[in-house]
Parts: C-alpha cells; structure tokens; sequence
C-alpha cells in the first residue's frame, strides 16, 4: 500500500473514529434541548446494591411488575417502547407499552421483561448517574437514605424525544443531588 | 524477498536522502526501496530501548489521561466535558496522522501512537458515557472499540495496536454472560469468527515478511495466547468439535514453523513451533481420558439446531482442519517425513472424532489416542536418544510416563503395583538421561 493511498484511508478512519461520540453528543445534547421532561420516581433499592464506583445504580419505581397490556411480540429480552403520561402528582408514570415508536416520538425503548404469568416489568435504559469521585460516597449515602420503601423523597428527571430517553439529573428533598450534598455539608459544619 | 543484512539496509537508507537530493534517485524511487526492505528493526540496544520506552511513555499517558478525566469534573459545564473527552481522542489522531506521513520509517513513532489512539477511541466513548450517564451496554461498548481500533492496525501499522486489539477481543468475548450460562441466547459466534479472523491478514503478512521479527514473535504467543482462552467458549457447546479444532490448530502451527522459519533462532522466538508441539503432547495427554470425549451429545444437538451449529461451530473447525491438512502435503512434499509422527495427531483426533461420532460411543477413541500417544513418545524419545535432543527424549517419555500413570489411577492397583510403576518411570527417566549424557561425552571427546 503506499503512502497516499494509507493517509487517505487512515483520514477516513479518523472520521469514523471520531463521528461515534460526536454522535453520542448530539443525540444526547438534541433530547435534552428539546425533549419533554418527565419526573421519575426511584424505586426501593437494597442499600449495598446501589453504589457501583463512580456511579449510582437507579432503580424506578415505574419498572416493577405491572399487569400492562402485553405488546404483541413481547418477549423476555426484547425491546419495547415506553410512552409515558404524567399523574395527578406531578410524576410520570407508564401509559402504554409499544412495539412501534408512535408518531410525536414521545416513547423510548426498554428491555421487556415478564416477572410471572399476568405481570410484565421493564428495564429502563438510563440507569447509572454518573458522580465525582470525591462526592460519589456520599451521594450513595443520601440515595440510600431517601429511596427506602416508607421515605421515598428521591427522583430522577428525563428528557425524551424522538423515540430517546436522556437522564437529566437526579434530585433529593427536591433539590439537585449536588445542591443537596453542598446543603447538607454546610449544614453539618 | 531477497535475505538480507540489517546492516547493509541501515547503510542503504541513511545514503537514500544524499541520493535523491544529487538527483541519482527519484523520490518515488527512494520510497519504492524502503517499501520492499521494509522498517528496519532495531539493531542496537539503543533502538530497542526507544522503542521499549516510546511504548511504555504512550500506554503510561494513555492511561493517564483516561484516569484524570475519569475524575468526572462535576464542575465543568457539558461543552467543556465535551471538548475534553474529545480532545485526547484529535490528538492521537494527528499524532497517528503525523507518524504515517512523516514518520513511517521509523518503529517507535509507529507502534507509540498506534497504542496511544488504540486507547484514545475507548477513551473518549466512555467519557461521553459518563458525561451523559449512559448507561449502555458494555459488550456493545467493547464492540464499537474493536471495530474503531481495528483499521489502526493495519493503516500505520503497528503490532502494539494489534496486541491491544486481541486483548480487548477477549474481554470482549468475556463480556457476555451468554458465553457461561445459557448457550441458547449466545447468537454472536459468528461476530467472534468475524472479529478474529480480521486480525489474521495482518499477522500472516508480517509473519510471511519475516517470521523472527520481534513483532512476529509477540503475534505468535498473543494469538496463541487469545485463541487458547476464547476458542473453547466460541466452540463450547458444538459437541467437543474443540477437540478437531485444536487438534487442527496445533497441526498448523506446527507445519507455519517449519515451513517458514529456515533460520533456526532461540527456542523462544518460535511461538508457533512451541504451541505445534508442546501443545500436541499437552491435548494428547488430556484426550486420552475418557470423560473428555463429550461425543454422546452430538445427535441430539446437531440435529436440534443445524444451520445454527453448522455454521458457527462445526465450519471453522472443518475450515482450519482442511487447512491443516493442505499445509502438512506442503511439509511432506519437502521430503520430510520425521514430520509425520507429530502431524498425524490432526488425523488421528480427526478419526477418533468421526468414528465417536459414527458409533456414538467413546472407546475407540480414547484407545486410538493412548496409543498413539504412548508410539509418539517413544519415537520421540528415540529419536531424541539418536539425535542427542535433551529436551525431544525428556519430552517424550515424560508423555510416557503421563499416560501410563494416568491410566493406572484409572484403574484398580493395590499400592504395591503401582509403587513399583513408579519406580520403573523413575528409572528409566534416570536411565535416559544418564545415556544421553554419555553420548554427549563421546562425541565431545
């Protein structure tokens, strides 16, 4: 192979190789500019669970087992679509489960999983939030505390749009978890 | 291509630039010349230290970069997260650009930006990962990665990148929880077969250039290396189709080394040779148990999920077999018929696998292989007697001995029958040795 024709091949890589988390950019930058946001409750979780290193393992409460209407084709392991409809608390919940991506786009795909005979669940694609290392211990620590199953005071925002989810922040007591952490710092000093 | 002296090139390229600039030499022409000797390999302890310490300094900085933005600087807005996970990733790509264009002779430029954007690509996708809260797929993940990676191997080329995209192969292969469990959800073996053969023009074409490079000798042990922990996992379930695989694998190794190594080099520097023999004698000793002939299952699985089987498993298997076999006519036709004892191991695995399969039971097999087993390592002892090998005698009677007390723990013998096998292994090792020693004292005298 000679030089040019190598230059030429290694620049087209490089595009390649840099279009994938440009690509990852602009589709998570475009869902949370423009997507419709949703308020989700976090789920229960096992204290030892939900800290994985630098990030905190989310569960909701909207994934659990429910006895929704089964999209034809639904397999354990397949993906499915998720529209959402937002209750009388302020607080999204699952309208409707789709094989298909409905025409505003207000859906984002999900794995299907079925919990026993009559109760299916699902498993939402946004479900690590990413922390500083330095804050990160005590982040889990508050998570714990706020998401046991009698003081559920913990919630996460999304974006959606266009048939993709993004995970916008992750609050407690209604406050951003880094204002919470900052908050309770200064007031422990 | 033509034998030639490190030295005589050295001197060859450092007259080159002269050359050209008095006009004797075209600059095409001066190109044309180092594409046909290739890059010189580092003959002073000097260049190899470059070479060493340029890769170290890249894989140390790599490494370091994916570290301090790990720290995930909460405190920057989303652009300036997005400009640093992108930035390494530029970077290493002008570097990379820089050392084909302006560096290409040059094996330190080469094989340290090759790993350093090997390392970059994963880098930058899991920093925006993280900076988005993705959380993925992370067998997808190593995917994209090894799809990226790989045409930096061949386009500056560089043999670091190489051995980083083999490692991240087998973590990739690992990385599915399919592989373990449940062989029923694992549908990507064909993506396995696909991604590692990628690997293999590069590999050949430098092995063909010259078979004991530095880097051909790292490609041999890494290939050899990945193939031995992956391959049982792309295979497991195909009805021991491993035990033809292997068998194969070994045979081909064999026959690459005594095909295209003519110089003979240390021991070490032959990969290929190692895995073709050791690794027989290693799989004949674990074939000869019957336990390992899992060939029972055969007809109800293949039946179960032929084109699905067929295709996955059983086709590289038959593939790399009749390649074996292609390569042993080439071997035999240079009259080398000491070969055949060690090369009819693929025939014989074959046989038994075939016969086992036919008849649906083990016996035969696990027969045909102990006794095959025990005439090789006789031979091999023989021979290594004749031909004052220390290490062909030692070798084949230890495989001997393996087989003989193995089969003897298999069966009942009180403590005295089998005390005095022992003895007897014991002596005859030490009789050997004793008798290799004087044949080596009477030909120094």
């Amino acid at each position: 192979m000679n030089r040019s024709l190598r230059l030429v091949l290694l620049g087209l890589v490089i595009v390649a190789q840099i279009a994938v988390p440009v690509q990852l950019m602009r589709q998570e930058e475009t869902t949370l500019r423009f997507g419709t946001r949703y308020k989700l409750k976090t789920a229960p979780v096992d204290p030892y669970d939900a800290f994985r290193g630098r990030y905190i393992a989310l569960t909701f409460k909207e994934e659990q087992p429910f006895s929704a209407i089964r999209p034809s084709g639904g397999k354990n392991g397949n993906s499915v679509y998720v529209i959402l409809e937002e209750g009388d608390d302020g607080f999204a919940r699952i309208s409707k489960l789709s094989s298909a991506l409905p025409k505003d786009g207000l859906a984002f795909r999900s794995e299907y999983r079925s919990a026993n005979m009559s109760d299916f669940a699902v498993v939402f694609p946004f479900r690590r939030f990413y922390m500083d290392e330095e804050n990160a211990p005590q982040a889990e620590t508050a998570y714990r505390n706020h998401s046991r199953r009698d003081n559920i005071q913990a919630y996460a925002t999304i974006r959606v749009y266009n048939g993709h989810a993004s995970l916008e922040q992750l609050y407690i007591e209604d406050q951003p978890i880094r204002d919470f952490l900052n908050n309770s710092n200064s007031r422990s000093r | 291509m033509a034998t030639r002296g490190n030295k005589e090139i050295g001197w060859l390229y450092s007259q080159l630039p002269t050359l050209v600039s008095n006009g004797i030499l075209t600059e095409n022409a001066a190109n044309a010349i180092r594409n046909y000797y290739g890059e010189l390999p580092p003959s002073s302890p000097q260049r190899a230290l470059i070479i060493i310490f340029s890769i170290l300094g890249s894989a140390l900085i790599g490494g370091g970069i994916i570290l301090v933005l790990a720290h995930n600087w909460e405190n920057f807005n989303r652009s300036v997260r997005a400009i640093l996970s992108i930035a390494p990733l530029l970077l290493a790509q002008v570097l990379a650009f820089y050392a084909v264009a302006k560096r290409s002779d040059s094996v330190a430029w080469k094989e340290s930006t090759g790993l350093f954007l090997s390392l970059m690509i994963g880098a930058s996708i899991a920093l925006v990962s993280q900076t988005y809260h993705l959380s993925g797929n992370f067998r997808d993940f190593m995917l994209t990665w090894l799809v990226l990676s790989l045409p930096v191997i061949y386009l500056i080329p560089s043999t670091l990148a190489l051995l980083f995209y083999l490692g991240a192969f087998q973590i990739w292969t690992f990385a599915d929880p399919n592989v373990f469990f449940e062989p029923a959800r694992h549908h990507s073996t064909w993506q396995y077969w696909l991604l590692l053969a990628a690997a293999i023009p590069y590999i050949v074409h430098r092995f063909r250039r010259d078979p004991v490079s530095w880097q051909s000798t790292l490609h041999g042990y890494f290939l050899i290396l990945t193939l031995t922990i992956t391959a049982p996992f792309a295979l497991q379930y195909g009805c021991s189709i491993w035990i033809v695989f292997f068998s194969g694998l070994m045979g081909t190794s064999y026959c690459l080394d005594h095909l295209f190594v003519d110089e003979t080099p240390s021991i070490g520097r032959r990969p290929y040779y190692l895995f073709g023999t050791l690794g027989s004698y290693i799989l004949i000793f674990i074939l000869s148990f019957r336990d390992i002939w899992g060939i029972h299952e055969f007809s109800e699985n293949f039946s179960r999920n032929f084109p699905l089987y067929f295709a996955e498993k059983f086709a590289p298997a038959l593939l790399l077999y009749l390649f074996t076999a292609w390569m042993t006519l080439q071997l035999l036709r240079r009259k080398a018929d000491h070969h055949l004892t060690l090369l009819a191991f693929p025939v014989i695995a074959g046989t038994a696998y075939i016969v086992g399969v036919w008849f649906d039971e083990n016996s035969f097999a696990v027969i045909l292989i102990n006794l095959y087993g025990l005439i090789l390592g006789i031979v091999s002892t023989w021979r290594g007697v004749r031909h004052q090998s220390w290490a062909g005698a030692n070798m084949g009677l230890a495989l001997v001995s393996a087989l003989i007390l193995a089969r003897f723990f298999d069966s009942e013998f009180g403590l005295l029958q089998r005390g005095i096998v022992f003895v007897v292994l014991g002596a005859g090792f030490l009789g050997l040795n004793l008798l290799l020693l004087k044949q080596a004292r009477r030909a120094q005298s």
